[in-house]
C-alpha cells in the first residue's frame, strides 16, 4: 500500500513534470504583419469626449479654475521661443533679471536660463495664471552664481554649441565658434573677472549639462521660484495698467561664414 | 523569402493608395483578413502626455482642440469594442505641463489612466519632478504597473514599487514588455532622483529581451523614454534598435517626435523593428496592429499607414 502510494505519487510527479516541459516547449507564434498608425485625438462638437471621464475631471477642473483663471496681465502679442534668439527667450530672462535686481538685496550682472525650461508659448490677449504655470511649470528657484573667468568662458562656448539660450544683460557676437564681442550689462566683457549670473537651481547644479556653473566662487539661493518672479513682474504691469510688450532685440549673433567656406 | 518581400511591398503600396484616397473607419483592420489560425493584437500607446488632462484651448496656435483624456477614452473604448485583444501602454512623462500637476501632483493623471485601463507605463524624467516621494505618493492611484528595466531603485524609497519587465498573457499569447529610461544625471535634479542608479539601456534591453524570448514570449515590446534620435551619439531609440536583438517593437517617447509613419529600424540581426512616437500631450493615440501566425515565416511584412500631423511640437 505504502509502495503503491509512493509509486502513484511518483507517477503524478512525472506527469506534472512532462506537462511543465510541454508548456515550456510551446512553440512561440511568429509575427506575420504589423501595421502602425497615429490616430489624431480631436475634441469638438462632433468628436465628443467620454462623458464618464468628463464627469470625473469636472471637480478637479472646478478647483483648478478657481485657482488659475484670474487674469494676470494683457499681452500685446504672442510670445514664442526660438533659437538662437526668441521673443519669449528675451521676455522670461528679462523678467527674472529685473525682479531679482529690483529686490536690491542681490545684484546679478546678467541672466541665463535654459531654453528647454520654456515649456509653452504665451498667447496674445488676456493671460491667465494658468498660462504662466504652463510656461514655467517647474518648482525651480532663482539662484545667483558667482562665476569664475573659466566658467564664463565655458558658458560662452555652451551658448554657441547649443545655438543659444534665453539671456538678459548679455550680448554675444560669434565669429564661427569664437565669441569676438561680448557685452555684459552693456560693458565689454572682462575675461579676468568673475560675474554674478542669475539662473535656476536646476541649471546651476548642472541641469541641461550646464556644467560650467560648477566653476563658481559662491552660490546664493534666493528662495524665490522663477514663476513667482514672473508673477511679480506681471503684477507690477497690471497695477500700472500696462500691457506686456517684450523686447525683440537680438542678443546672440552667429556668423558662421568662415566655417561655411 | 522573395514571396515575403513581394507581399510587403504590396501591402505598403496598397496601404498608401487606400489611405491617400480615403479614411478608414476607426478600428478597421489595416491588414487583410485571413484564415482562422491567425491572432490579432492591437497595441495602443501614448507618450509625454504631460498632464494634458483637457484639450488645448481655442487660443492655442498649434494645437487648439487637440488632445484631452476624455476624447482619448472615447477612442480607446471604440478600439476595445471592435477588437478582442488590446494592450495600452504609456512611455513616460505623464507628469508636468499643466496646472493639474501643480495642484494635484499627478493624482488625476493616474486615476484617469487607470480608468482607461492602461496595462503598464514607464517613468520619464518629468515623472521625477516632485521627487521619488512625490511619485510614490501618487502610486496608490495607479491601477497599472510601472516597468523600469534600467533604473535601479533598490537604494531608494521606490524599492519594489516598479517591475523590471512583465509578461502579459493575451488570449493564448504571451507578450513580454520591458522599458528603458533616459539618463537622469544632467536632466533631473539629484535631489529628485536621489540614489536611483541608471544602467546602460542597450545592455539591459538585450538582457531582458533575451529573458523574455527564453520565457517563450510571442512578442517582445520595449517601451522607451530615451528619445527617438539625436545629432550626437547619445543613446536613442534608433541606437537601441540597432544594438539589440529579440525586440519586436519599440514604443518611444521623450523627444516629442511626431511621425508620419512608424520608423523601420534594423536590429543586430538585420530584422526590422518599428519605432513609434505619438508626438506629445496625447495629441495622437498610437495604434500598432500585430498579426501572429502559426506558419513559419522568416520576415515580418509591414504595412504602414499614417494620418499626418502637420504641426510639429
Amino acid at each position: 500500500m505504502n509502495i503503491l502510494g509512493s509509486r502513484s505519487g511518483l507517477a503524478i510527479l512525472l506527469m506534472a513534470a512532462t506537462l511543465l516541459s510541454c508548456k515550456q516547449q510551446r512553440q512561440a507564434k511568429k509575427i506575420e504583419d504589423m501595421a502602425g498608425e497615429f490616430i489624431p485625438v480631436v475634441t469638438d462638437s462632433i468628436h465628443k469626449g467620454d462623458s464618464l471621464m468628463n464627469a470625473e475631471i469636472a471637480p478637479y477642473r472646478k478647483q483648478m479654475d478657481i485657482a488659475m483663471d484670474s487674469i494676470v496681465v494683457v499681452s500685446s502679442r504672442e510670445f514664442y521661443r526660438a533659437k538662437p534668439n526668441g521673443i519669449l527667450n528675451n521676455l522670461v530672462a528679462d523678467m527674472v533679471l529685473k525682479e531679482v535686481n529690483d529686490t536690491k538685496i542681490y545684484h546679478a550682472d546678467f541672466c541665463l536660463l535654459n531654453y528647454g525650461g520654456l515649456r509653452r508659448p504665451l498667447p496674445a490677449g488676456p493671460l491667465k495664471k494658468s498660462n504662466i504655470f504652463q510656461l514655467m511649470p517647474f518648482q525651480n528657484e532663482a539662484v545667483l552664481v558667482k562665476l569664475r573667468p573659466l566658467g564664463m568662458k565655458h558658458l560662452l562656448t555652451y551658448l554657441y554649441k547649443t545655438n543659444g539660450q534665453p539671456i538678459s544683460g548679455l550680448e554675444v557676437h560669434y565669429k564661427d565658434s569664437i565669441p569676438t564681442q561680448v557685452y555684459i550689462d552693456k560693458q565689454v566683457w572682462d575675461s579676468t573677472k568673475a560675474y554674478w549670473v542669475v539662473t535656476s537651481d536646476y541649471t546651476a547644479n548642472g541641469g541641461d549639462r550646464m556644467n560650467f556653473f560648477a566653476e563658481r566662487d559662491s552660490i546664493i539661493y534666493s528662495g524665490d521660484l522663477l514663476r513667482n518672479l514672473i508673477f511679480e513682474y506681471l503684477d507690477s504691469l497690471q497695477k500700472n495698467n500696462l500691457m506686456l510688450v517684450g523686447d525683440t532685440t537680438q542678443r546672440i549673433f552667429i556668423d558662421n561664414s568662415l566655417e561655411n567656406k | 523569402m522573395a514571396k515575403e518581400i513581394d507581399r510587403r511591398s504590396f501591402l505598403k503600396t496598397a496601404g498608401g493608395i487606400a489611405l491617400g484616397s480615403m479614411i478608414l473607419p476607426m478600428g478597421a483592420s489595416l491588414l487583410s483578413a485571413k484564415a482562422g489560425d491567425e491572432f490579432k493584437l492591437i497595441i495602443l500607446s501614448t507618450n509625454d502626455v504631460h498632464s494634458r488632462i483637457e484639450p488645448f484651448p481655442a487660443n492655442d496656435r498649434k494645437f487648439a482642440g487637440r488632445a484631452g483624456f476624455a476624447r482619448r477614452e472615447t477612442l480607446i473604448k471604440q478600439v476595445r469594442a471592435e477588437n478582442e485583444h488590446v494592450l495600452l501602454f504609456d512611455a513616460g512623462d505623464i507628469f508636468q505641463g499643466t496646472p493639474y500637476f501643480n495642484m494635484f501632483g499627478g493624482e488625476i493623471e493616474f486615476k484617469l489612466m487607470s480608468d482607461m485601463k492602461y496595462d503598464a507605463a514607464t517613468m520619464g524624467n518629468h515623472d521625477f519632478d516632485n521627487g521619488l516621494q512625490g511619485f510614490k505618493k501618487q502610486l496608490p492611484h495607479a491601477k497599472f504597473p510601472f516597468i523600469c528595466s534600467n533604473y535601479d531603485f533598490s537604494n531608494t524609497l521606490l524599492k519594489g514599487e516598479t517591475l523590471p519587465y512583465k509578461i502579459f498573457e493575451v488570449g493564448p499569447m504571451k507578450i513580454g514588455v520591458l522599458a528603458v529610461g533616459v539618463e537622469l544625471n544632467g536632466l533631473v535634479s539629484k535631489k529628485n532622483y536621489q540614489q536611483t542608479v541608471y544602467m546602460d539601456p542597450v545592455e539591459i534591453a538585450n538582457k531582458y529581451a533575451k529573458i523574455l524570448k527564453d520565457k517563450n514570449c510571442d512578442m517582445v515590446v520595449c517601451i522607451s523614454h530615451l528619445g527617438f534620435d539625436y545629432k550626437t551619439n547619445k543613446v536613442s531609440d534608433k541606437i537601441l534598435a540597432a544594438k539589440t536583438r529579440n525586440i519586436d517593437y519599440i514604443i518611444g517617447g521623450h523627444t516629442h517626435t511626431f511621425m508620419d509613419a512608424p520608423f523601420e529600424a534594423k536590429n543586430l540581426d538585420g530584422k526590422i523593428v518599428p519605432i513609434t512616437q505619438t508626438g506629445w500631450a496625447g495629441i495622437n493615440l498610437g495604434q500598432m496592429e500585430v498579426v501572429f501566425t502559426n506558419k513559419s515565416t522568416n520576415d515580418i511584412a509591414f504595412s504602414y499607414t499614417s494620418k499626418k500631423v502637420k504641426s510639429q511640437g
